[in-house]
Order: C-alpha cells, then sequence, then structure tokens
C-alpha cells in the first residue's frame, strides 16, 4: 500500500500512540470502584483517576490510556477483567 | 459490612448473609463453567489454547462481563475474545473461590487476609453486575421496577452495593 505524503505527515503525529483505550459509562459499576480501578491498574493519583471516572459518568465515555495495540488490548483485558466496560480503537475513530 | 480495626480488615456478617454469598457465588462459578461445578474441558482445546469463545454471549450477564473489544469489528473482537476471555474466566473462577474459601470461617466477625481483598472486590463486583444486568439495571430501564417479583433482587443488590462501598472505603483510603 502506497501512503500518501499529506497522510504520511497527519499519520507521523499520531505514531507513538495510536491506538487508545476507551472506558464507557454503565449504570452498575459504583463510582468509587471505577476510581479505585484507575488508580491501581494505570497508577494514576487520585485527582486524574476521579477527573476521568467523571468524564466517564457525564461525558459517556474516556479514553483511559493510549499506546501501541498490544499495549491497549493488555489495559481493555485488565479493564474487562475488573469488570469495566472497555473497548479500543485507532486514536481518531473514536 | 467490611471496617477496619487497627491495621486489620474485618468483615461483619450474619449467618444469612453468609448464605446469600455462598448461593450467589456459586450460581456465577456455574454461569462461569467452573470446572469443579461442571464438566470437563474438552483437554485438546486446552492443550492448543484455543478454546476460547469467538462471539459475544448470548446470555446477557456473560455479555456483560466479556464485552467486544473492538465495536463494529467483529473479526478483530473474535481474536480477542479467543484470546483473553479464557484467562478472565479463570481469573474470576479463581477470585470465587478465594472468597467461598473466607466464608468458611463466618459468621461473625473476622479479619481478612489482605492477600485476598482483591479477590473479594472482583468478586463482589461480578456479583452486582450479573445481579444489575438480570434486573434490567444495564438498559436504565424502568418497565422492570415495577416487576414485584424482582423486589427481593433489588434487595440483594443494594446490600451487595452497600457491601462492596464499605470495603472500597477501607481500601482506598
Amino acid at each position: 500500500m502506497t501512503v500518501a505524503p499529506a497522510e504520511l505527515a497527519e499519520s507521523q503525529t499520531k505514531i507513538d500512540n495510536p491506538w487508545i483505550t476507551v472506558v464507557w459509562n454503565d449504570p452498575i459499576n459504583l463510582m468509587s470502584y471505577v476510581t479505585y480501578v484507575f488508580q491501581t491498574y494505570f497508577g494514576y493519583d487520585k485527582t486524574k483517576s476521579e477527573m476521568l471516572m467523571l468524564q466517564v459518568h457525564n461525558a459517556g465515555r474516556a479514553v483511559v490510556s493510549a499506546g501501541g495495540r498490544e499495549e491497549m488490548e493488555r489495559d481493555v483485558s485488565a479493564m474487562h477483567a475488573y469488570g469495566l466496560w472497555a473497548t479500543m480503537a485507532k486514536d481518531g475513530d473514536v | 459490612m467490611f471496617s477496619r480495626s487497627g491495621v486489620e480488615v474485618v468483615l461483619d456478617l450474619e449467618e444469612i448473609e453468609v448464605e446469600l454469598l455462598n448461593s450467589l457465588i456459586g450460581q456465577i462459578l456455574e454461569l462461569l463453567h467452573d470446572p469443579e461445578q461442571q464438566e470437563q474441558i474438552d483437554p485438546l482445546a486446552q492443550l492448543v489454547g484455543l478454546d476460547g469463545p469467538t462471539v459475544i454471549s448470548d446470555d446477557p450477564v456473560l455479555a456483560r462481563l466479556f464485552p467486544d473489544a473492538y465495536p463494529d469489528d467483529e473479526a478483530n473482537s473474535a481474536d480477542f475474545r479467543r484470546f483473553t476471555q479464557p484467562d478472565l474466566q479463570k481469573q474470576k473462577i479463581t477470585n470465587g473461590h478465594v472468597v467461598r474459601d473466607d466464608l468458611a470461617i463466618f459468621p461473625g466477625e473476622h479479619a481478612i487476609d489482605p492477600g485476598n481483598l482483591n479477590a473479594w472486590l472482583l468478586t463482589l463486583n461480578d456479583l452486582r453486575l450479573a445481579l444489575g444486568t438480570r434486573i434490567g439495571l444495564d438498559n436504565e430501564t424502568e418497565v422492570q421496577l415495577s416487576d414485584e417479583s424482582l423486589t427481593p433482587i433489588f434487595g440483594i443488590y443494594d446490600w451487595l452495593t452497600g457491601l462492596q462501598g464499605s470495603l472500597i472505603d477501607v481500601i482506598a483510603q
């Protein structure tokens, strides 16, 4: 496949973190639990974890991590292990 | 409920609460196809490691516990499911066993081994996801709220919510 120069320039900016993990809102998981999961699994501090949790709660979803595809598959699988509803996508597709 | 006593995390359960937890855990282990609860897994499928399912479950609870990883992408979701779901199921089954083993010393007030608290947290969450999905909370529908036959399940769900909330309060300090 040939990539046009313009597309190449655009994709170059996302080359380091081409995939994202998205956590979706659900009415069952407790807000305190979701915050705890973000702190525990991602190692985010409480402020960032609460901010992401509120984004999930209010906007319906939040991008919680970005990186290579295998890395994001690990994150999505870890979120599923915690019972969070998570999916992955190429950055820009969501 | 869970509480902190000095350095220990203690849990206080009445007999009926122990019976309830044992029953719910038994049900979810069966749903997760715990080999100890059900028939043996195909040994060849286990050997080659391709024993995972490829499509999302028809059962709403299993579909909630193991959602598609790639929205609108069946092929990649199938591959992801095949490689991740068997391990996730095993983790959930192991967690359920840890909690069930801990329950053997209840009722009463007992300290829980710190190394087992994560299994408790995840198992209580699985039980809430399972019950919440069964009573239609995931659809945010109010139709089923008027179904009187579900009233006891709402009571159990609320109790589980309180129990998990008390554990989070204790470990997130």
